[in-house]
């Protein structure tokens, strides 16, 4: 298993490692899915260098910043 | 804070004094207002909860017993991010009127998402309901979810409901009913000890996540592989990174067009009504009676009416407005749109979702400040309401039009398109400054937003929101509105101190207590170049309305209002002169320092109106006071400026 940040991931699927920001943000991405452990696909790029990110069949639409701050290891 | 039921007007329908408390609550975009609009009907009352501008709505619910039903604002956790979330949290977990019990609306599309608050609760030994919301999209899904299973994992009720085909309503009812009679006395003494907080350290987040998880894995059946939903398949377009701009800007041009083109001419249609036939029937029952040209006549006529008449011409403009924002709400769109612009509006420092009430702003700005309210955040919304009068709005350009023409005739159209540019400017700067000095971390805030399945809005639905926020509107603007154009009518009716010869409600304008007021406040304006009482008088009267701005003009120079800029005659003689006098020579620089303040200063009493109801009564004030001044330095700057160099 390799790891990269989310905004690198491209059209792989990946499981969350870490998540590197704020603990307000990070409890926030918990609270949407978004925590280590979870399984994660990038379902599309979005306007301004965001991603829309497909966890568990809910769409979740990240910045191009909050995107290189989790880490996922590829699956 | 303490107590939850006197946040609003309190003139809306209220249940029976005792009837149990319950709460609505739920993530963004899971159907809770729906839910709320469906269990209540019309029977509601929306305001803003007391101290805060988060709004919260109330309404009574009678299933078989009455209820107090509260539509919380959106949260996803009991951990609050944003004042809207913190208000939720405070109404559930403090103070004396706690709800009896908490109706949670879940979403099975996305249920992992919208069990967090439920277990949160549940671990604080609050009483609530699951209500399961979209399990139709879930099946698309491919998702089957088993309430019964859920239920017993979770320990608590689950109901399925689709409150947009009112499917459910009774069975969520029934489980109320059984909740509160399964709790001892009136179900409020079982959590009236002290205060509650969700401890908020990691481990206690695990264990939600456990409990979540392990209700998942007993309810939720995926039938299929996920595959590619026509919600997919929209954003495809909606939020690639050429196409979905255009696609905004595509959606914004149709709802400013919406809010001018289709709007004004009905706005017109009733203006003419009111002025002409109405005003023309009331004065001629007066003279029925033989108190034609009376005072009483003024005042009902050129009052009440007149104001009451500029209310009324807002109501389809505000109803387009309405509707339209419920559509963009209810399919979707709005949290599209929030990502597409989101970049762009950082950059100058402003949320993404900014951008549509400050579009609609260059439209009219009372509908604009009805639209803050698609902005999540109770400080973007502030942000946002105290810049939309910055955006320069059509009644503006009546009388810039008017000023290009009588003093750069040539180039008049280049005048106009430069005040555009200087609005956003204006828009721009003043929203910096407030961001750097009032709200320092704002725009600094990752963009983190859930974007939910794109749905059919529904007629019901979405004129159900429209009609609730418009009657708001009527309850809250209306009578600032009217009582502001009647006593501008008593300030011009009063003849001023030592005025010889004239009576009450008979006497010429200039020598009103109202000219009487525009002199006194002249001189604040010698600095500008243009400090005549005329001129003075003008803005005064554009503080009511913009439109009325030329009009007033016309009146105060006892000449008649032209029929077209081209033809301007004695007025443009008369302003071109006034302005000569007042500047000095320098008629440039007095004029565009005219122009700017006229852009910059408070726009109408009706926005002031919208204002208060949106973020309340010392932000409008506040509103108030940064326009004026920022218009005052900025015609001050232009016009010193300007007189020294030509």
């Amino acid at each position: 298993m390799t790891g990269c940040s989310l905004g690198e991931l491209g059209e792989r699927r990946g499981t969350v490692t870490t998540v590197d920001l704020p603990a307000d943000s990070q409890r926030r991405l918990a609270e949407l899915g978004l925590r280590p452990g979870a399984p994660i696909r990038v379902a599309q790029r979005a306007t301004g260098g965001g991603v829309v990110v497909d966890l568990a069949g809910s769409r979740l639409a990240l910045d191009r910043r909050t995107a290189s701050a989790v880490r996922v290891d590829i699956t | 804070m303490s107590d939850a039921s006197c946040h609003s007007g309190s003139a809306g329908p209220r249940a029976a004094v005792g009837s149990p408390l319950i709460a609505l609550v739920g993530a963004p975009n899971v159907g809770k207002s729906t839910l709320f609009n469906a269990l209540t009907g019309a029977r509601v009352d929306v305001g803003n909860y007391p101290g805060t501008t988060v709004e919260v709505a109330r309404g009574r619910w009678h299933p078989d017993v009455e209820y107090d039903l509260l539509d919380l604002p959106g949260a996803y956790s009991l951990d609050p991010v944003s004042p809207d979330e913190e208000v939720a949290r405070d109404i559930l977990t403090t103070g004396d009127d706690r709800p009896a019990c908490v109706i949670v609306v879940a979403d099975a599309s996305r249920l992992s998402r919208s069990l967090y608050l439920v277990v949160q609760l549940l671990e604080l030994h609050i009483p609530c309901i699951v209500a399961l919301t979209m399990t139709d999209v879930a099946e698309r899904r491919g998702l089957a979810v088993d309430a019964q299973a859920l239920a017993e994992s979770l320990g608590t009720p689950v109901v399925v409901v689709d409150p947009r085909r009112r499917r459910g309503m009774a069975e969520l009812g029934q489980a109320v009913g059984e909740a509160l009679r399964s709790t001892p006395d009136d179900g409020r003494a079982v959590h009236r000890n002290e205060p509650r907080r969700p401890s908020d350290d990691v481990a206690a987040a695990d264990r939600v996540f456990t409990k979540i998880a392990t209700a998942i894995e007993a309810a939720v059946r995926q039938q299929e592989s996920a595959r590619r939903t026509w919600s997919d398949r929209i954003d495809r377009v909606a939020l690639a990174p050429i196409l979905g701009p255009l696609v905004f800007l595509l959606v914004m041009w149709a709802v400013f067009q919406a809010t001018t083109t289709i709007a004004a001419p009905l706005q017109g249609w009733l203006d003419e009504l009111i002025a002409g036939p109405i005003s023309d029937g009331v004065r001629a029952l007066f003279a029925a009676v033989s108190l034609g040209g009376s005072w009483l006549e003024g005042l009902i006529v050129d009052g009440l009416i007149a104001g009451v008449g500029m209310l009324l011409t807002f109501i389809p403009l505000m109803a387009i407005m309405f509707t339209l924002l419920a559509l963009l709400e209810d399919s979707g769109y709005m949290a599209r749109a929030a990502v597409v612009t989101d970049r762009a509006m950082r950059a100058i420092g402003l949320p993404g979702r900014a951008f549509l009430p400050l579009i609609v702003g260059f439209g009219c700005n009372v509908p604009a400040i009805a639209a803050t309210r698609v902005l999540p955040n109770a400080r973007h919304r502030i942000l946002t309401a105290l810049l939309v009068p910055f955006t320069s709005c059509t009644a503006r350009l009546t009388v810039y039009v008017l000023v290009a023409t009588i003093f750069f005739p040539d180039w008049a159209g280049t005048v106009v398109f430069a005040m555009y540019v200087i609005s956003i400017l204006f828009v721009i700067v003043v929203g910096l400054a407030l961001r750097r000095t009032l709200w320092r971390t704002m725009g600094s805030e990752p963009l983190i937003l859930d974007l939910p399945p794109y749905q059919r809005p529904t007629v019901r639905v979405t004129s159900a929101v429209m009609w609730v926020r418009l009657r708001g509107f009527l309850r809250t603007a209306g009578g600032i509105i009217v009582a502001t154009v009647i006593a501008v009518w008593f300030l011009q009716a009063i003849p001023a101190p030592g005025t010889q010869n004239a009576g009450f409600a008979d006497v010429p304008v200039q020598d009103s207590l109202y000219a009487a007021t525009a002199r006194t406040i002249t001189p604040v304006f010698a600095p500008t170049g243009f400090g005549e009482w005329e001129t003075t008088s003008a803005l005064m009267v554009g503080f009511i309305a913009k439109e009325a701005v030329v009009s007033s003009w016309a009146q105060t120079y006892a000449v008649a209002e032209p029929e077209s800029p081209d033809t301007l005659g004695d007025l443009g003689t008369a302003i071109r002169t006034s302005f000569e006098r007042s500047s000095g020579g320098h008629v440039n620089a007095a004029v565009w320092a005219f122009l700017v303040f006229l852009l910059a200063y408070t726009p109408c009493v009706a926005t002031l109106a919208a204002q208060r109801r949106e973020i309340g009564m010392r932000w409008t004030w506040f509103g108030v006071g940064l326009q004026l001044s920022v218009a005052w330095i900025a015609a001050v700057a232009i016009f010193q400026i300007g007189s020294r160099l030509g």
